[in-house]
């Protein structure tokens, strides 16, 4: 989870938009009391949406309530859901710890010995972010099935991104059962293919130069010819953006509540700038 | 080989009516689906096809020239994934991609030859990577598929349905360049036709 998918706030109604606010307020402090304070500075766009879908899906009663900020002066106001802050934080210690598990694999000299460092304290966020059965084997067997498609050296981009989406799928729909899960299911598994891919497309001129595998770089052999495909890239990105809104709305109530508009704004609009804010740093590089 | 009626399991003297019968009832036995994941497929797959090679042997017998089982039966005795009686093929992975079992209906597509790979099987197969999320493979395909059978409507609907967001979002129009007709077109609209009717002497709108 990186941090892609963030709101176009100038296309939602301005109430959305505080509520938007409002969730990651929620959010972040749920995370910094419960988790660990680092949480507030770690959490990012991504899992907001994470959030947002599963209220959505959950259907937890959520109230707005002004709550003072420690890092910001004054009152701010503070979506409360803890039911689903409480699942996504779980997923975010969990994904937070073995992605570092995963670099100090992979990494070495100095950054390998920081992350070594910081390895305890990271353990203890996942020790206590692991209160979900079975939620910190769906992490592991993701992040091992993602090692394995990577050291298969595989040449299509779909199977490489397959084992991370496979886990966004099951993080989604965790304890939901139904219809419900198989919406939240698909979603998920978009929302998580469309996170690897974008950041292999962000990721492909570093991982040029270390000799990284980047699932973009096997299948065109080079960065400059993955840039010259940028359009056959791009595509598959909307695609995935476009599978997730269709699915997501069998579930969008009619008419569309704050959920839906967030969500759809957040994944058709915000996701497409994302791709385009990669693309501009490509170019300027 | 064998006889073709001590295969089928029946006397030569049978009527057509009971060697159907017999055919429809080996064939359910031995049907491919029912081996998915056993390790007796292979031996599964060869009565399979000495059955329908002894039915197709039979029919031939009786009917003479005329009769073509295939056309009746669907049932492709040179490749025992492809098909069982009653319908063609592709309405089976069609009937089994929308039940959700994805996994056997690439089975079958992937067991198909190189020569039955037309517009309808890259279309199917990209239906297949479509359900499994393999949106880049999913789009090659139904880019193929099109390519092929360029005036096919359902193959166009669903390269169209990949491109396009949900219905009920109200930001899924703003991401295509479509032009649509708002309030401000329909004035203009009507301003430069009462233009047009005041040069040709008439007036559309009165008061300008």
């Amino acid at each position: 989870m990186f941090g892609y998918i963030r709101p176009v706030k100038g296309e939602l109604y301005v109430k959305d938009s505080e509520f938007y606010s409002a969730v990651y307020c929620g959010l972040c402090r749920y995370g910094g009391k419960n988790i660990s304070h680092l949480t507030r500075w770690l959490l990012n766009y991504d899992f907001v949406l994470l959030a947002l879908l599963r209220m959505s899906l959950s259907g937890e009663k959520v109230c707005v309530e002004k709550k003072r900020c420690p890092y910001k002066l004054g009152k701010k106001a503070c979506a409360c859901a803890d039911g689903s802050y409480a699942f996504v934080c779980s997923a975010f210690g969990l994904l937070t710890y073995g992605k570092l598990l995963d670099d100090i694999k992979d990494e070495k000299g100095f950054s390998r010995f920081c992350k070594k460092m910081i390895k305890p304290i990271f353990a203890r966020i996942a020790k206590k972010s692991d209160t979900y059965d079975g939620l910190r084997d769906i992490v592991n067997e993701g992040l091992n099935a993602t090692d394995i498609a990577e050291s298969q050296n595989l040449d299509s981009v779909d199977r490489s991104a397959d084992g991370f989406a496979a886990m966004m799928k099951k993080i989604a729909s965790y304890g939901l059962d139904g219809e419900k899960k198989l919406i939240a299911e698909s979603c998920g598994y978009h929302i998580g293919r469309f996170i690897y891919i974008a950041d292999a497309l962000d990721d492909i001129k570093d991982d040029e130069k270390s000799g990284n595998y980047n699932p973009l770089l096997k299948k065109y052999e080079n960065s400059e010819n993955a840039i010259s495909h940028l359009n056959e890239i791009e595509e598959t990105l909307y695609d995935s953006l476009n599978a997730f809104s269709n699915h997501y709305a069998l579930l969008a109530s009619n008419p569309i509540n704050a959920y839906d508009r967030l969500i759809f704004n957040i994944v058709e609009l915000g996701g497409r700038n994302a791709v385009k804010r990669i693309i501009e740093r490509k170019n300027e590089k | 080989m064998n006889n073709p009626y001590e295969v089928l399991g029946v006397s030569e003297n049978a009527s057509d009516e009971e060697i159907k019968k017999a055919y429809r009832k080996l064939a359910k036995q031995y049907h491919p689906d029912n081996y998915t994941d056993n390790p007796l497929k292979d031996l599964a797959d060869e009565k399979m096809k000495a059955i329908n090679e002894a039915y197709d042997l039979i029919q031939k017998e009786r009917a003479g020239n005329g009769y073509n089982r295939q056309q009746n039966y669907g049932y492709n005795s040179n490749n025992t994934n492809n098909s069982y009686y009653g319908d063609s093929g592709f309405a089976r992975i069609r009937r089994l991609i929308n039940s959700g079992r994805v996994d056997e209906a690439e089975v079958l597509l992937n067991g198909m030859g190189s020569g039955e790979r037309n517009a309808e099987w890259h279309f199917l197969m990209s239906l297949v990577y479509y359900r499994k999320g393999w949106l880049q493979d999913a789009r090659s395909e139904i880019n193929l598929a099109c390519s092929m059978d360029p005036y096919n409507r359902e193959y166009r609907n669903f390269q169209q349905r990949m491109s396009s967001g949900a219905y009920s979002s109200p930001y899924s129009n703003m991401n295509t360049n479509e032009i649509g007709c708002s309030t401000c077109d329909i004035c203009q609209g009507l301003l430069c036709a009462d233009c047009c009717c005041e040069c040709l002497g008439g007036d559309c709108i009165r008061c300008c």
